[in-house]
Parts: C-alpha cells; sequence; structure tokens
C-alpha cells in the first residue's frame, strides 16, 4: 500500500508519460566531414585563354556537414594587364582570394549516395591585392604631354557572396555543377582609383555589384 | 554533352565586359568673356574685332584671325603658378595676367588622369582694359561658366 492517507483511493494506478520524461538528443550526422568533393571552375580557364588581358583560376573542396548543408572553401589566383588603347593609365597587378561558407541544399536523397541536388549558398571572400608601378599620361595638346608614376601598393579587399547552382553526377565520383554569384565589397572604396581589370575570386574588378558565373567539374571521395 | 558546352559558352559570354573606353580625357580650358559697360553702366558683351588670343608659352593660337569674338577659351600650363595671355584685336596687344594653382585628379579608370586649375589672381596693365576679374575660381570641365570677365573701357 503506497498511499495510507485517507479519502484516497489506494488502489489507483499512476501512469507515467514515458515522451515527457527525457529530453530528446539531437541527432549528429555520424559521417559529418567525411565526404568530400574537389573541384576546378572550368569557365575561368576558358575565360583566361580568350583574354589576353587576365588569367585567372580557381579551386573548389566542400564537405558535407549535414546532409542537406555542406562547408565550402574556395581559393585561386589571378593576374591581369591594364593597357587602355590610348594608354592614359597602364599596370599589371596579381591577386590571391580565400572564399569560405556554406551551401544549403533543397531535395532530398532518392538513394543513400544520391548528391544531385540544387542549392543556395552563402560566401565571405578576401583577396590579396598586389599592383606593381603604374604609368597615366596627363595629355595636353597644348603645352605638351606629361607622364605620370604611382608606386606599388598592396590592398586587402573583402566581398559578400550569395550563390545558387546545381550539382550532378554523370559517372561514378565526378560531378558536373555550376554556380551563379551575386557579390559586392564590404571595403570597395580601395580600388576606386587603378582599378585591376580583374581581380581573383571576385571576377570584373569594376562591377560592384558584380554577378559572376563558374562552371565546375569535381571529384567526390570518402564516406556518405 | 553538346548542351553542356553551349551552356558553357552562353555563360563564358555572359560574363565578359567591356572595359570603360576613352581615347583621351578632353582638355581643359578657361574661359574668358569680353565685356564693357554700356551707357546705363550695365555690363554686355563687347565683341572684339579681328582678334587673336595667345600666349607665349605654346606656339598654337587659342583664336586666330576671328571676325567679331566675345569669348575666348584658353589653355593653362600645368607646373607654373602664372600665365601671360595676349589678346590682339584692332591692330593692339592687350595682355592678362593669370595666378592660379593646379592639381591632378583621376577622372576615371578609362580616361585616366587629369590637371584641374583654381584661379587666383588675375590682372592687366593694358590702357584699353578697365579691370579683370575672376569669376569662378575651378577649372575642371566639369563648370561650363565663364572664369574670367575681361572688361574693356
Amino acid at each position: 500500500m503506497l498511499f495510507a492517507q485517507e479519502g484516497v483511493d489506494s488502489t489507483a494506478i499512476v501512469k507515467i508519460d514515458s515522451t515527457k520524461s527525457t529530453p530528446k538528443k539531437k541527432e549528429v550526422y555520424k559521417n559529418r566531414f567525411k565526404y568530400y568533393r574537389v573541384g576546378i571552375d572550368l569557365s575561368k580557364l576558358v575565360r583566361s585563354t580568350l583574354t589576353d588581358k587576365y588569367s585567372t583560376a580557381e579551386f573548389l573542396v566542400e564537405t558535407i556537414y549535414k546532409p542537406k548543408l555542406h562547408i565550402v572553401a574556395e581559393g585561386g589566383w589571378a593576374r591581369s594587364t591594364k593597357e587602355g588603347p590610348a594608354r592614359n593609365i597602364e599596370f599589371t597587378s596579381s591577386s590571391y582570394f580565400m572564399r569560405a561558407g556554406f551551401d544549403k541544399y533543397f531535395f532530398g536523397k532518392l538513394y543513400k549516395q544520391d548528391l544531385d541536388n540544387a542549392f543556395v549558398g552563402l560566401r565571405l571572400g578576401s583577396a590579396s591585392l598586389n599592383r606593381q608601378q603604374a604609368k597615366a599620361t596627363l595629355w595636353d595638346p597644348f603645352y605638351g604631354n606629361q607622364s605620370l608614376t604611382f608606386a606599388p601598393d598592396r590592398r586587402l579587399l573583402h566581398w559578400i557572396e550569395l550563390t545558387a547552382g546545381f550539382r550532378m553526377e554523370v559517372v561514378k565520383n565526378i560531378f558536373l555543377g555550376w554556380n551563379i554569384r551575386g557579390k559586392t565589397f564590404l571595403n570597395g572604396g580601395k580600388l576606386k582609383e587603378r582599378t585591376p581589370i580583374y581581380l581573383s575570386g571576385y571576377g570584373i574588378a569594376e562591377k560592384q555589384p558584380g554577378i559572376d558565373y563558374s562552371f565546375y567539374v569535381l571529384y567526390g571521395f570518402g564516406k556518405q | 554533352m553538346r548542351k553542356a558546352f553551349i551552356f558553357l559558352l552562353i555563360v563564358v559570354a555572359a560574363a565578359c565586359s567591356k572595359e570603360e573606353f576613352c581615347i583621351q580625357p578632353s582638355a581643359v580650358a578657361m574661359t574668358m568673356n569680353f565685356k564693357t559697360y554700356d551707357s546705363t553702366l550695365t555690363l554686355v558683351d563687347t565683341p572684339l574685332v579681328d582678334a587673336t588670343v595667345f600666349n607665349l608659352d605654346t606656339a598654337y593660337f587659342f583664336v586666330d584671325n576671328a571676325l567679331s569674338l566675345t569669348r575666348a577659351s584658353v589653355a593653362l600650363k600645368k607646373g607654373q603658378d602664372a600665365q601671360t595671355y595676349v589678346i590682339r584685336h584692332s591692330n593692339e596687344n592687350d595682355t592678362v595676367l593669370i595666378r592660379y594653382q593646379s592639381d591632378t585628379n583621376f577622372i576615371s579608370n578609362g580616361c585616366g588622369y587629369q590637371t584641374y586649375f583654381t584661379l587666383e589672381n588675375a590682372t592687366s596693365a593694358s590702357d584699353r582694359i578697365d579691370s579683370v576679374n575672376i569669376t569662378s575660381e575651378r577649372v575642371d570641365n566639369l563648370n561650363t561658366n565663364p572664369h574670367l570677365e575681361i572688361i574693356y573701357k
């Protein structure tokens, strides 16, 4: 007899609600950081061959944090030469960039290894710009032209980017994919004068905000 | 595969952009109006007959034998702080001394740089000229108002 109080039904059964007894533990994706994809942006390589004003290359590595959330890091370099038709300003520049963020995927998997999917993502990018000595011409048809010289300098640029795209496995572990990117500088005032033709990671540096495209081929490996 | 190739071509073409194009920036000119007082002491334009405007720092004439001249545009020289301009009309020369400062300004990534000027003082020792007034100090091609008034007696 558990309850001997007067007036209390001693045969009453106390019901225990098992669903409210202990807080449910969050399930951690067991294969977090175990699957990777590495890739190269083919569109940048093609563009580099089509122009003599700049050359650039971009690479990507991503890993699965959750089934619909990938962590992405990107990097690369570029060289560009600014030389106008009238030689108003001339200089060469080189730049290196790092970009990191995440991609959020939309759709569920049709099977366990299914990684074909569309996504949206966010990136923060930074590029180190190294400008060589610049020469400019002060045009003066009456008294004669004069040359200006500007010392080499370095700049650190930052930007934020929204991206969307698609990845598709074409053969086992080989993926093709594209990204469309909208980006804006966080400190673009540093590039108002003597803007390079091309800034690695950002693209055409005079565009603010900028829109760019990528076309990737990727290789996947690891455990899903 | 063909669709992927066409898509790639579109991507590459769409990502190209034209660089800002500029052959060379426009020359920066200082404009001077020629005036006189009429009978009511109102300033009016006074046309100069057979007028030529030049200075000794360049072989070019800014105005060469104009039949009737009420306004002239002349170029200032970077690196100097004063220039004398000669206004020849009716077979006589008048001189105007301009004192100024110059500075280099960025125009655009296509056009590059250009020199702008700030007028400080303008005088004339000629008997035919009553006074010279600076009506707009900044000479930069952004301001189309005349910079000098040369008032004849």
